[in-house]
């Protein structure tokens, strides 16, 4: 692996390494390595040994550099080097021993990756070890054999024929909290929420399923994490029922060849112009487009002026409106894998 | 979507590592590969030969006529604290018949110098497919004999050592092993076969089962039609050592340390060599790692790579009967 690390080392400090470092983790998660192997990974990419220690499950581990267990330490030596706990409030806490004299930009998100994916490994291999209502969850939302979705369905005390709707936001928003469940997309780790009829969503950015029988809550999920996908600073909150039909000509958008989509990914990558489009498409005037921006309605008129330029039609009128949604849904919808018209 | 992908043949720590691994190389390798690959290796080579000059190892280079006269270069490694009981082993990279050169595991090799105090040869065998067979293995015979002529000399027991090889590597030991026995040539103590590449008829299910990752049946292919030409995959008679895999009588070889992947095209040709030489009343050791993929060693952090090493480790220890050196850099 040494001279693996060269290259990963020559990456240090850039976005490509940090994401590189990312999708390690992630194909480490996927591929469902294991507690230690999250540990030797986290020591491995940051240069630096790595240690866990989770005196609620008995386990403790730590790794040099090279992937090869240490000795334990003393509890108080940890607090010298970067370190987290593994949830809020719990015992559990993951360090890396790097000389704080040493700087290493990468270790905030290394840490937090081992951690984030220490607790989804617990809860997958051990389910009562976290909370059961999160492993059941995580059974209903993923398509399980039958026979263990009936028993989750119960866990949860709900009948068999109730109907829910399946939340998902991301993780890193706010620590975990009961009632919901971490899983694992490929789009990252998730939290997902199933939502009764008399049930609202939380208050966070988050995409909505539709509303489907419990036992095909997965999916709903799906159509959660396109949702999720959807979202923006402005649209913190998607629904995948309000978007009826459009949002599967959003989803489908790959297969179609128009100008719309074309131009509007050819600014994506400006954005306050992005930002300038789906405020104007939302809102029933300028000055209520200026509002959700913060600007002065002036510089939004100005703005909408470029931008109809650009995509050649007029922003504003009520197909206009559904044009620049329907691009842009498109837009954040392409980079989302799984996409919700997918058989299963 | 589920969050539960369909089980996958390859240990989960590797497979997470392999993504890291296959960075940047062109895959499957193809022969206009070749040329920029070996670049690429001989410059990692002077690199790692420096490094290693760096850490204290000692390097003698010696020119060894090969079987049609062309001098064939040798290089003897070995650490300051060298003695006289430091045991033999000759060593022969890998690379598919067409790559690498003789710095291409310089880290295994420094290992067991730092480990067992060992003199290591490496010999500088020609490549596929300007040199095809039987040129590559006289090359690595060469070699041998050369070291056991000079025993004295260099201060080396031939027949106390060993011989190791890896991938392409591992069946020119096996070829060089065969060639000893039939021609009378040096006797060893053991050797070790690290996912040994001993048969171009590519007939066994794992030769045609795992088409991708470090190896492919496709690379394999290359590297064979590379070394036998049209002789490659066809029903024979081959030359007895161009492929071991094919010799019908494995009797009177060294102890064996075979090691494969499970997931990796030579597995069940490895398998069958060791079943053959127990049947042949032979003595052999065999591993075959859950999950492993042709080459796997490469990431050294894993808990499966750390096992396979501590393990042929173990199995040199017991046929060389010296201890590890317990302050060995990376000693268990």
């Amino acid at each position: 692996m040494r001279e693996l690390i060269q290259r990963l080392s020559a990456l240090d400090d850039d976005a490509a390494s940090a994401m590189m470092m990312v999708a390690h983790f992630d194909a480490l998660l996927a591929q469902g390595a294991g507690i230690t192997a999250l540990v030797r990974g986290a020591a491995v990419l940051s240069g630096w040994p790595c240690g866990i220690h989770l005196p609620e499950h008995s386990l403790y581990a730590r790794v040099d550099a090279q992937g090869r267990a240490m000795k334990p330490l003393e509890e108080s030596a940890i607090r010298n080097w970067p370190h987290q706990p593994l949830i809020e409030g719990s015992e559990g806490v993951v360090w890396l021993e790097r000389p704080l004299d040493r700087a290493g930009t990468n270790d905030a998100m290394i840490l937090e990756r081992l951690a984030a994916g220490i607790h989804l490994t617990l809860e997958r291999v051990s389910p009562s070890a976290v909370s059961n209502d999160a492993a059941a969850i995580e059974i209903v939302v993923t398509a399980s054999s039958p026979a263990a979705l009936r028993k989750a369905v119960r866990r949860l005390h709900l009948n068999e024929d109730a109907m829910v709707r399946v939340v998902a936001s991301k993780v890193d928003d706010d620590p975990v909290s009961r009632g919901s469940a971490v899983i694992s997309s490929t789009s990252g780790p998730v939290q997902v929420w199933l939502l009764g009829d008399r049930d609202s969503p939380p208050e966070r950015t988050c995409g909505i399923g539709s509303r489907v029988p419990v036992l095909e809550a997965h999916k709903s999920l799906r159509q959660s994490l396109a949702a999720l996908a959807m979202t923006s600073r402005i649209s913190r909150v998607v629904d995948w029922e309000e978007w009826g039909a459009l949002a599967e000509l959003a989803a489908s958008a790959e297969r179609i060849r128009h100008p719309d989509f074309e131009r509007v990914t050819a600014i994506s990558g400006d954005l306050a112009a992005v930002e300038t489009l789906e405020a104007l498409a939302l809102s029933e005037s300028i000055r209520g487009a200026a509002s959700l921006l913060n600007l002065h309605h002036s510089t939004v008129q100005q703005r909408q002026a470029r931008l109809e330029e650009t995509l050649g039609f007029h922003i504003t009128s009520p197909a206009g409106r559904t044009r620049v949604l329907v691009a842009l849904a498109s837009l954040r919808l392409r980079d989302f894998s799984d996409g919700p018209g997918a058989a299963e | 979507m589920s969050a539960r992908k369909p089980a996958s043949p390859l240990d989960p720590e590797l497979a997470a590592g392999l993504a890291v691994a296959l960075m940047g190389s062109p895959s499957p390798i193809t022969l206009a590969d070749v040329p920029g690959k070996r670049l690429e290796e001989d410059r990692m080579g002077v690199a790692a030969v420096a490094a290693a000059r760096q850490r204290g190892i000692r390097i003698e280079e010696a020119d060894v006529p090969s079987v049609d006269g062309t001098p064939v270069r040798l290089s003897l490694l070995y650490g300051p604290d060298r003695s006289a009981a430091s045991p033999f082993i000759y060593y022969i990279h890998g690379g598919g018949m067409m790559l690498g050169n003789r710095w291409s595991g310089l880290d295994v090799m420094e290992d067991w110098i730092d480990r067992f105090n060992a003199v290591v040869a490496t010999v500088e065998y020609r490549l596929a497919p300007e040199h095809p067979f039987p040129l590559p293995q006289e090359d690595c015979y060469a070699g041998l004999v050369w070291a056991a002529g000079h025993e004295n000399e260099l201060g080396i027991n031939v027949e106390a050592g060993l011989m190791a090889g890896i991938s392409a590597g591992a069946g020119l030991a096996a070829a060089v092993a065969l060639m000893a026995r039939d021609r009378g040539g040096p006797k060893l103590s053991g050797m070790v076969l690290l996912a040994p590449m001993l048969d171009d008829r590519s007939i066994s299910a794992s030769s045609r089962q795992f088409s991708t990752s470090m190896w492919s049946a496709a690379e394999n292919d290359l590297g064979w039609r590379s070394l036998l030409g049209e002789l490659a995959g066809g029903p024979g008679p081959l030359p007895p050592h161009a492929a071991p895999g094919r010799c019908e009588d494995l009797s009177g070889l060294p102890h064996a340390f075979l090691e494969a992947g499970s997931a990796e095209i030579f597995r069940d040709e490895t398998v069958d060599f060791a079943s053959r030489i127990w049947r042949a009343g032979g003595r052999a050791e065999l591993h075959v790692w859950s999950g492993a993929f042709h080459g796997f060693e490469i990431l050294s952090h894993t808990l499966i790579a750390q096992s396979a090493t501590q393990v042929r480790n173990s199995w040199i220890q017991r046929v060389l009967g010296v201890p590890e050196n317990p302050t060995a850099t990376w000693s268990t």
